[in-house]
């Protein structure tokens, strides 16, 4: 059995069925890891068990990489930032309770954007993560280790947070498979907080069945998240082989479009043609205010990390810098520990809630949520999905977009609208350029991840854009 | 929304409890004001009839809201725990901070 090529389905049940030693198993993505990591740097820390007890359900047996804003009592968790570096969890996430339960080994904790801030994993106080496609290269963030561990074949899964495409554009750019779930379908808690209303915990794999496979394990209602809502998840791998006949993609053409690199759109275009072959009908829809989304976000977002982020002041997690003064303490300690780009967005979210401008901004802001929101409702109406790249390019160099902050965040201009909507989206691997993978995007309405994956795996039984592997 | 020029670096540094190195504040004074101007793109709309979206908006869906739970007693995470975290605690029981004054 080449444990490299397995999907998740194929290691779990070999080792179900005792044809694959369980240990054999963890012993050999343990090997991948400790070779590949110091160049990679996928994983801020990991530890794979050696002889732990043997472990029952989906994911038996499993290892699984952990982006490190998930609370977690067997490693620490950073969420890259010296602000935490020391930071212990007193508790696991509920995604990492409903792992364990499904029999996964969590085996460490991956890089990240500082706080989750960024699109590159170079934001992190621990390093910037190379794409194992071209080490010069990003792997897009801010879940970046989780995608580029996914991506080097260290682990068969990975969890991600999703903000405003965290875990969908690093996974366009490393070409595995990431769904940024519907806000509330999974639990929240333990996951340390950027942007509140947005910010939500997903699956990364390297097709849609793993993803399947994942989100069974971790979608459903956690009664210590308010914002969980209260609704019994379907079994997602239960839909993945029906046929596509007759359902409705729509492809959406708007002044975006100029944005995206002709390489990527050509993938898109010839990608969407497979849909139509396998039995999809393709019906052009407007979404007039995604255009706006890129803004939008960039004032709710900061605004709620402010809010967020005020919690870390010295006194209750781990860091503090030497004063004789209580407020020195707090200034001298947040201006040592928090990085320039998490500097940036507290102080304009300060500013756009401070007093006199939070209608200007935040309420402004939340309103064009409530436009964008109201696009995809009426997309929705003609169309069961909507097809579309998932970042303008390909994995960009390191260090091309550091010094500006505006063109960092327009890679994200495809994804925001999703986060801003509260709706689920996949991105999958559909293409290369230049030897770098290109990712498309499926958005659905709130609640229909089954079908999300369903396009996807029979995408994925058509193509073989997410078998390929980076040669390293 | 007001132009962007009334953003004031010290200002809002104070207030966020930031301190920005004087050699640093002029890069991210035009920073933070460019991203400033790039969403009052959001001016050319006409919002004054529309309600605010705050992510959770669960009609026409299958899903509902959490219900109330039930008032029971729990388990908490312990004080010895929580405070494990502390970068100072006093008397093994609280957290110390420096002085207010």
């Amino acid at each position: 059995m080449n444990l490299n090529e397995s999907s998740v389905r194929q290691l779990a049940t070999a080792i179900r069925q005792g044809d694959l030693a369980f240990q054999d198993c963890i012993d050999h993505f343990a090997s991948v890891t400790k070779q590949l990591n110091p160049d990679i740097n996928a994983f801020r820390e990991f530890k794979f068990p050696t002889s732990p007890p043997a472990q029952s359900g989906p994911l038996a047996g499993i290892p699984i990489g952990i982006k490190d804003g998930i609370c977690t009592e067997n490693f620490k968790t950073a969420a890259s930032s010296s602000m935490l570096a020391e930071y212990q969890a007193p508790y696991n996430a509920s995604v990492i309770e409903s792992l364990n339960a499904a029999g996964a080994l969590c085996v460490g904790k991956t890089n990240m954007d500082e706080f989750a801030m960024g699109s590159s994993t170079e934001n992190s106080f621990f390093g910037n993560t190379r794409n194992p496609w071209d080490q010069n290269r990003v792997p897009g963030g801010s879940s970046g280790g989780s995608a580029a561990a996914v991506a080097a074949g260290m682990v068969p899964l990975a969890l991600g947070s999703d903000t405003g495409g965290s875990i969908r554009q690093p996974a366009a750019f490393c070409g595995i498979t990431g769904l940024k779930p519907t806000y509330g379908l999974v639990s929240r808690l333990g996951l340390i907080a950027f942007a509140s209303s947005l910010d939500q915990i997903g699956p990364m794999g390297r097709s849609a069945e793993d993803v399947a496979i994942m989100l069974n394990a971790i979608a459903g209602h956690d009664r210590d998240d308010s914002t969980s809502a209260s609704y019994t998840p379907p079994d997602y791998t239960q839909s993945l082989e029906q046929d596509l006949n007759g359902i409705r993609v729509g492809v959406c053409k708007n002044e975006l479009d100029d944005h995206v690199e002709p390489s990527v759109r050509n993938a898109v275009a010839q990608s969407i043609e497979v849909l139509k072959d396998l039995g999809a009908q393709i019906v052009d829809v407007e979404l007039p205010h995604e255009k706006y989304a890129v803004a939008a976000y960039y004032i709710v977002a900061p605004c709620e990390a402010s809010s967020n982020l005020s919690r870390y002041d010295g006194v209750r997690y781990t860091a503090r810098s030497d004063s004789n003064q209580l407020a020195d303490m707090y200034t001298k300690t947040r201006s040592q520990h928090f990085g320039p780009e998490v500097k940036r967005r507290i102080l304009l979210g300060t500013y756009a809630l401070s007093s006199g401008y939070y209608d200007q901004y935040y309420i402004k802001g939340s309103k064009v949520r409530r436009l964008i929101k109201q696009d995809f409702e009426k997309a929705f109406e003609t169309v069961d999905l909507i097809a579309g790249p998932t970042t303008p390019t390909t994995a960009f160099e390191m260090g091309a977009k550091t010094t500006d902050p505006i063109q960092m965040y327009l890679a994200d201009v495809f994804t925001v609208s999703a986060n801003l909507a509260g709706i689920p989206a996949i991105s999958i691997p559909c293409g290369f350029a230049d030897g770098l993978p290109i990712g498309m995007q499926l958005q659905s309405p709130a609640f229909h991840e089954s079908q999300l994956l369903n396009v996807a795996h029979r995408f994925q039984t058509a193509t073989d854009w997410h078998l390929r592997r980076p040669n390293i | 929304m007001p132009p962007s020029d009334q953003f004031s670096i010290e200002r809002v540094a104070e207030l966020a409890r930031i301190d920005i190195p004087q050699d640093e504040s002029a890069q991210i004074q035009e920073q933070i004001s460019k991203i400033l101007e790039f969403v009052n793109v959001l001016d050319e709309l006409e919002l004054d009839q529309v309600q605010p979206f705050f992510g959770l908006d669960l009609a026409g869906t299958d899903a509902k809201l959490s219900p109330l739970r039930e008032d029971s007693t729990r388990d908490s995470t312990s004080r010895e725990t929580i405070l494990q975290n502390a970068p100072k605690v006093g008397d093994g029981e609280f957290y110390q901070v420096p002085p207010v004054f």
